[in-house]
């Protein structure tokens, strides 16, 4: 065996998302006509599989594939979440498209391939892994947003994400070349010793680490790199929005322990500065802006951005802490918006998209246990104990202010008060108005039901017992400092 | 056992859960079979503990953290000693004789369900309160228990009165949790810890008399609200609206008890501040009194009972305010078994008239009820505390003796005494007037066993469970003071002619009592009792008074709040300004995205020429 094929069963998780990828493919295409369903079942047991196949891999670490790709305790944690989110986006996709007349294959073999995409993301140790993970990644999220391609919106939506996607994809992609061309080397670890002997205040450093973060911020939705998730979080189709919302979002924050924290960690202090600035920025925009949303769909996009900075204060921190709660909050916001979105998923019906807030008007007179349920998802979203959301905040107010960042965790808990106003706006909306004529009835959908029932319960529960999945984080961060 | 020990409130607490979520898939029936058998398995888990640990238990059990910042932890962690497993026999066996009972009491009623949704809750609810090993969590039950209390008392909302009296409860109990939150806020602030045991080795090492003085006032505040004594008894006499299942179990048995525990539990405390004890004793002595000179008026079943609860309550914290603890700990659990055989009984009584509470339209029910009547008058010789044969005259006679002989107890001893006097009267007066006299019919109803037993337990414990301690001085198992000594010590005891002295004069009082009663029973009967006395009947006024003073103070003050500071300062400032600014700089913020993508680009590099030169910047 050769030296590029050594531990290559580290990559066995990968290797089977991929084959799996091409069999619901090539399943759906003779099969798909007479038997819908294979897709979707197919799926769910290539995302039980990998799971089982990453369960086994617990507890080892290395790199394979010359180092392209490492194996690591982050890689084992990040993965699962993300066959996690995955999941529960198949589950809750059935009836909506469905309804709409898209519930086809491809859609799947998409999900499939962006989860691929994430995975090599979230296990790339080189910076070719990398890009490639995050290119397979955003060209499956452009195809999925645009999926419905009979809707004027979801076109237009796909469209403006694909152009500022490929935008920020050439900052990432300038700001890797730079980092290429000072150190000579694209194995993360090898930049990291290289970066040793570089003094933090070279110039073409600055402009690599910024060109960086500025990547890294579009794909997070960090202000001011924010301002396609809006308009496709509400153009695409609500189920690509969930899934949009969850596991690229754990790719994302794999890039930044990737790059900025494995690579760079020595030039911990410049980055911090950005990082900084980009948390304000968000935690400002995203909470000011969601208040002034009509549409949920909007209101959650731009509470995505908030979210955004209250995990940054963890990076900011830029402790081990830190990160492990800034792992937290992400896994945390997946959760959340997976349970958000899948709400809106449960209330649509043909013809009806249940995404202005003024739809769930009355909603606890129509259906008392889907507001009680949405009353979590709100608490949790806006940090009210005992909700899990309210565990998040505090661990990553906690590392912040342990990096000595007081002023910020002010500028945040203010900012979080704020954010209240439109969070407890919906339960208001739910409890207090008279539901609308339009609404119309609730269309039984038992699968979506019973996992958003799971969904938001795990919100409650979790924020009860926050502690294996607080002790889970830190175990994921075992080894990245 | 250790690892236990949740079970005992943890089965109330997942019947609350299944009936909340499956229950509307089962008869009423099913429900209340199922919540009955909820307390019957904490019994015995309970009894276990008994078996291995009862002649010397010390328990613990840390089931888990569920914050922990700093040096605040918010524990769930049980603990069981003497005093504690007193408690939760009484909390799970009594309640779970109150869930038998209630099987025919409540069948083909409204609300069936819910009663039994929050009877569990409230079984729960008051197992952890005097389980829990820290205050934070004694007060998550003190809140269960009173949220509980609200919703059964207002069981029957349909009637406005009842929704009423609900809420006048829920409001008056407040108070005193509200003084209660701020107690532990103090302790907490003060010691750092809210654990029992690390708190009391910090009292005993570090007395800070200010800070204990003030937690201590604020602490009886919140157990003379709870308890119901004065001048904070007013919602209880209201909250008799509800059924009287729950009046016996919430009303008479447990949550009114939880003061008293609060008291023995915080001993500690009371202790380590000069006069406290007293003040506690002289308010338990007067209440005592007071209650029991308003039951000799009162002409509803349940309200007597009510004043009597009230009362007899009294005589608890005169024990612990005299320093005998394990005697008020004693009458607590002679106490819980009369006090809910003789609500249970009323009950049955109100239901054979057909929903009448008044014993002047009552009589001769000994005939056509005997099982009723043996089981009652037990209950009413234990309230009387007859002499030698009722369980009463081995605790509440013995806290009246002790107190005689405690420095400054002498006041204490008179009120005690009198209010024995009265307590007689009413408690026979309430016997003759509806089981003796001219018979008056009622409908016929037929007991069932589930009824049966639980009134036969009780009557039997009304009796018999004095015996487990007898004065000093007397042949006879003296059990109850030694057991609970490791842990609370032993009062101190009258003895010589003192003792004798004064076991008489307690034996008079209630001779002297039972023979008033005969009398004012008559009296009722030929229309000029002891309930034409305005004074006594309407409980010296003070109910009216406080409802025409207080509610509208505290109606001008918050209408004040509303004009000058939410009308003035919040509306102003928030909508004015706040909300305005805010929604100002959303709309502003948001104008910059427009939908086009030129728009978005040029923000993204803006950005990031921005972020190059934040960058930059720092580093130069």
């Amino acid at each position: 065996m050769n030296a590029f094929l050594l531990h290559w069963t580290f990559a066995i998780p990968e290797i089977w998302v991929l084959i799996m990828a091409c069999v619901v493919l090539l399943a759906d295409l003779y099969l798909g006509e007479r038997l819908r369903d294979v897709a979707p079942v197919l799926t769910v047991l290539t995302l039980l599989g990998a799971a089982v196949l990453t369960f086994f891999e617990l507890g080892q670490s290395g790199t394979t594939f010359a180092g392209l790709l490492v194996l690591d305790p982050f890689t084992n944690v990040a993965e699962l979440f993300s066959y996690l989110a995955v999941l529960m986006v198949v589950l809750y996709s059935r009836r909506y498209l469905m309804d709409r007349g898209i519930y086809r294959g491809e859609i799947y073999v998409l999900l499939l391939f962006a989860l691929l995409g994430v995975m090599v993301m979230v296990s790339g140790a080189n910076l070719l892994s990398i890009y490639l993970g995050l290119e397979l990644l955003a060209l499956s999220q452009y195809a999925l947003v645009a999926f419905n391609r009979d809707s004027l919106v979801a076109t237009e939506a796909g469209l403006k994400y694909f152009v500022l996607g490929a935008l920020a994809s050439g900052l990432l992609l300038y700001g890797m070349s730079l980092l290429y061309g000072l150190t000579g080397t694209l194995e993360v670890r090898h930049i990291a010793a290289a970066l040793v002997n570089v003094t933090s205040s070279n110039l073409i450093l600055v402009f690599a680490l910024v060109f960086i973060v500025a990547g890294i911020a579009f794909k997070l939705g960090a202000a001011p790199f924010h301002m396609w998730l809006p308009d496709v979080y509400q153009g695409a189709p609500t189920v690509v929005t969930t899934f949009l919302a969850s596991a690229p979002k754990i790719g994302a924050f794999a890039l930044i322990i990737r790059l900025l924290v494995d690579g760079g960690y020595g030039m911990l202090e410049s980055w911090q500065q950005i990082f900084i600035a980009l948390t304000l920025v968000s935690l400002v925009v995203g909470n000011l802006i969601a208040i002034a949303q009509q549409n949920l769909k909007r209101m959650l996009a731009y509470s995505t951005v908030g979210h955004v900075g209250f995990l940054s204060l963890g990076i900011v921190a830029g402790t081990e802490a830190g990160f492990a709660s800034a792992f937290f909050y992400t896994i945390v916001y997946v959760l959340m918006s997976l349970a958000g979105f899948g709400m809106i998923l449960l209330l649509t019906r043909a013809g009806f998209e249940a995404d202005r807030i003024d739809d769930f008007k009355g909603l606890s007179q129509r259906k008392p246990w889907y507001a009680f349920l949405m009353l979590i998802i709100m608490f949790s979203m806006a940090g009210v104990p005992p909700t899990v959301g309210f565990y998040a905040k505090l661990a990553v107010f906690q590392a912040v202010i342990a990096a000595g960042y007081v002023w910020l965790a002010v500028i945040g808990v203010l900012l979080a008060v704020i954010g209240a106003f439109y969070y407890l706006r919906v339960v208001k909306v739910m409890y207090f108005d008279a539901p609308e004529p339009e609404s119309g009835p609730i269309v039984r959908d038992d699968l979506a039901s019973a996992t958003l029932s799971i969904n938001s319960l795990a919100l409650l529960v979790l924020g009860i017992v926050p502690g294996p999945l607080m002790a889970f984080c830190f175990y994921a961060m075992q080894g990245v400092i | 056992m250790n690892e236990w020990l949740f079970l005992i409130p943890g089965f109330p607490l997942l019947g609350a859960l299944l009936n909340s979520i499956f229950g509307e898939h089962f008869s009423p029936r099913q429900i209340g079979r199922m919540a009955a058998t909820m307390p019957f398995l904490s019994t015995l888990v309970v009894f276990a503990v008994w078996m291995t640990h009862g002649r010397d238990p010390n328990l613990h059990e840390q089931v888990w953290t569920w914050i922990s910042v700093g040096n605040f932890h918010a524990n769930i962690g049980f603990h069981v000693d003497q005093v504690t497993l007193v408690m939760i026999s009484i909390a799970s066996f009594v309640g779970f004789l109150i869930h038998l009972f209630s099987q025919q009491y409540l069948n083909g009623d409204y609300g069936e369900r819910r009663y039994y949704f929050y009877l569990n809750l409230f079984v729960g609810g008051m197992l952890i309160l005097t389980m829990a090993d820290n205050l934070l969590l004694l007060y998550l039950g003190w809140e269960t228990v009173g949220l509980c209390s609200y919703a059964l008392v207002a069981h029957w909302y349909r009637k406005q009165e009842n929704a009423w009296a609900g809420r006048k409860a829920f409001v008056v109990t407040r108070i005193g949790d509200t003084a209660l939150a701020l107690a532990i806020f103090i302790l907490f602030a003060e010691y750092h810890t809210l654990n029992y045991h690390t708190l009391f080795a910090a009292v005993a090492a570090r007395p800070d008399l200010l800070a204990l003085t003030i937690a201590g006032i604020l602490v009886l505040i919140g157990a003379v609200a709870k308890s119901a004594q004065f001048p904070l008894h007013i919602w209880l006499p209201d909250s008799m609206a509800g059924p009287s299942t729950v009046s016996a179990l919430i009303h008479a048995a447990t949550m009114v008890t939880a003061g008293v525990y609060l008291c023995i539990r915080l001993y500690p405390i009371f202790a380590a501040v000069p006069g406290m004890l007293w003040v506690i004793g002289l308010s338990g002595a007067f209440t005592a009194l007071y209650a029991a000179s308003c039951g000799i008026a009162q002409v509803d079943i349940k309200r007597v009972l009510a004043y009597s609860t009230i009362s007899q309550l009294g005589y608890m914290f005169l024990g612990v305010g005299i320093g005998a603890p394990s005697l008020g700990l004693f009458h607590l659990l002679v106490h819980a078994c009369f006090k809910a055989l003789l609500f249970m009984g009323a009950g049955v009584v109100i239901l054979i008239y057909s929903d009448n509470h008044d014993i002047r339209q009552m009589g001769g029910l000994k005939k056509q009820q005997p099982f009723l009547r043996w089981t009652f008058l037990a209950g009413i010789f234990a309230l009387a505390a007859v002499p030698v044969i009722s369980a009463s005259f081995y605790s509440k006679d013995a806290i009246i003796a002790t107190a005689f002989i405690v420095p400054g107890g002498k006041l204490l001893w008179v009120l005690a005494l009198l209010g024995a006097v009265f307590t007689a009267i009413y408690a026979f007066r309430l016997y003759f007037l509806v089981f003796e006299g001219p018979e008056k019919l009622g409908e016929p109803y037929q007991m069932g066993w589930g009824m049966k037993i639980p009134l036969g337990i009780l009557a039997v414990a009304s009796i018999g469970i004095g015996w487990l301690q007898f004065p000093p001085g007397w042949p006879g198992p003296k059990i109850w003071l030694p057991w609970l000594a490791p842990e609370l010590g032993m009062p101190p005891a009258p003895s010589g002619d003192v003792n004798i002295f004064l076991q008489v004069a307690g034996s008079v009082a209630t001779l002297i009592g039972i023979a008033i009663a005969y009398k004012a029973a008559q009296w009722e009967r030929e229309g000029r009792g002891l309930s034409r006395i305005a004074f006594l009947f309407n409980a010296w006024f003070f109910d009216r008074i406080f409802l025409r003073i207080f509610p509208p103070i505290w109606y001008a003050f918050a209408h004040i709040l509303d004009r000058l500071i939410e009308q003035g300062g919040f509306q102003l400032m928030l909508l004015g300004g706040l909300r305005d600014g805010f929604g100002l700089g959303s709309r502003a913020l948001e104008a910059g995205e427009n939908g086009l993508i030129s728009r978005y680009a040029s923000g993204m590099i803006l950005g990031l020429v921005v972020l190059l030169f934040i960058a930059w910047g720092y580093l130069l």
